[in-house]
């Protein structure tokens, strides 16, 4: 006859039930990590594609405004004439800034953003330029009015 | 049965392991955020300081005495006008963003921009030059070899001269 033996080695209930509880909270703690880190990823992403592309707007079209010999503005367009026959154009269409030259008619704006506003306005020799820029996703955006002086003698 | 040493030592990797995990969530929920408005305040303090330096040069271009009467480190700020713009004494306060932004006048032609954020102070100091005959002249200046370069009042306009180059109108090397 087989004699039934009572092992005092193994987990009891309240033993299992801790130890799940302490797994779960630590698994929600190490999600939580990695949901923060993708998160603010994402949006660190976004925004610096946001900045780098602004910046770039308003470092061109800072640098215009000194070495142009006169502008010819339009409430969504700005064309710099250079010296001695070239000109620069930038202009809004389907949600990309374009530059044009005499040459060549491109996208000055990544395709990973949407360019919402670009609006100028003038007085006297100060140009205001209204621009807001967005990802794709419309979950982030930028948008801020710089003003130049053009320098045209 | 687990002996004491034993329990010790897993209830201190324990509470290393949530301490180590508290962290860093802490930082990622408080840190990053930061970061990132750290990026957004960076292009728009930029923004405003470019405009306010734009403002100025260009104000300096065509009315220089506007800056003749302004006094030493006092406080000024910028008001839109239907012809341009105007000289103030205070501080503007930019409501969009919480900023407070002005300009003083630290000698004849540097000027400095400052604008104070919740968190920073900002400087952005600058010279009255006329900064379209600076490009210009630039490989002039390289090709001179006096290397001397002044500033001279002419005609209520700052314009920089180096020994041999003559600014009447255009901008050429002198014989």
């Amino acid at each position: 006859m087989v004699k039934f033996v009572f092992h005092n080695k193994s987990f009891t209930l309240i033993e299992l039930v801790i130890y799940l509880l302490i797994m779960s909270s630590l698994g929600i703690l190490t999600m939580l990590v990695f949901y923060g880190i993708t998160f603010y990823s994402n949006v660190y992403l976004d925004k610096i594609l946001l900045r780098n592309e602004m910046f770039n707007l308003l470092y061109r079209l800072h640098l215009n405004s000194i070495i142009a010999t006169s502008t010819e503005v339009s409430s969504s367009s700005i064309k710099f004439n250079l010296n001695p026959e070239g000109y620069e154009r930038f202009f809004l269409s389907n949600n990309k800034i374009y530059f044009e030259d005499q040459t060549t008619s491109t996208p000055y704006t990544s395709d990973r953003i949407k360019v919402n506003n670009f609006e100028i306005n003038t007085t006297s020799n100060f140009y205001h330029i209204f621009i807001k820029l967005s990802d794709r996703s419309n979950n982030h955006s930028l948008s801020l009015t710089t003003t130049l002086y053009l320098w045209s003698f | 049965m687990l002996k004491n040493g034993q329990l010790l030592l897993e209830v201190l990797v324990g509470i290393l392991i949530l301490s180590f995990l508290s962290l860093i969530i802490f930082l990622i929920f408080n840190f990053l955020p930061e970061v990132i408005n750290t990026i957004d305040e960076s292009i728009i303090i930029y923004n405003l300081a470019l405009n306010y330096k734009n403002i100025l040069l260009g104000l300096s271009r065509t009315n220089y005495s506007l800056f003749e009467d302004l006094i030493y480190n006092q406080p000024y700020y910028l008001i839109t006008t239907s012809s341009g713009y105007e000289i103030k004494i205070g501080k503007e306060i930019i409501n969009e963003y919480g900023y407070y932004r002005w300009f003083e006048l630290i000698d004849d032609s540097l000027i400095k921009v400052y604008l104070q954020t919740p968190n920073n102070f900002y400087n952005f100091p600058f010279s009255l030059v006329n900064i379209r005959e600076k490009i210009f002249v630039q490989e002039n200046w390289q090709i001179a070899t006096t290397g001397v370069i002044r500033v001279e009042e002419i005609s209520n306009q700052y314009l920089e001269k180096s020994a041999n180059i003559e600014i009447d109108g255009q901008i050429r090397l002198s014989q």
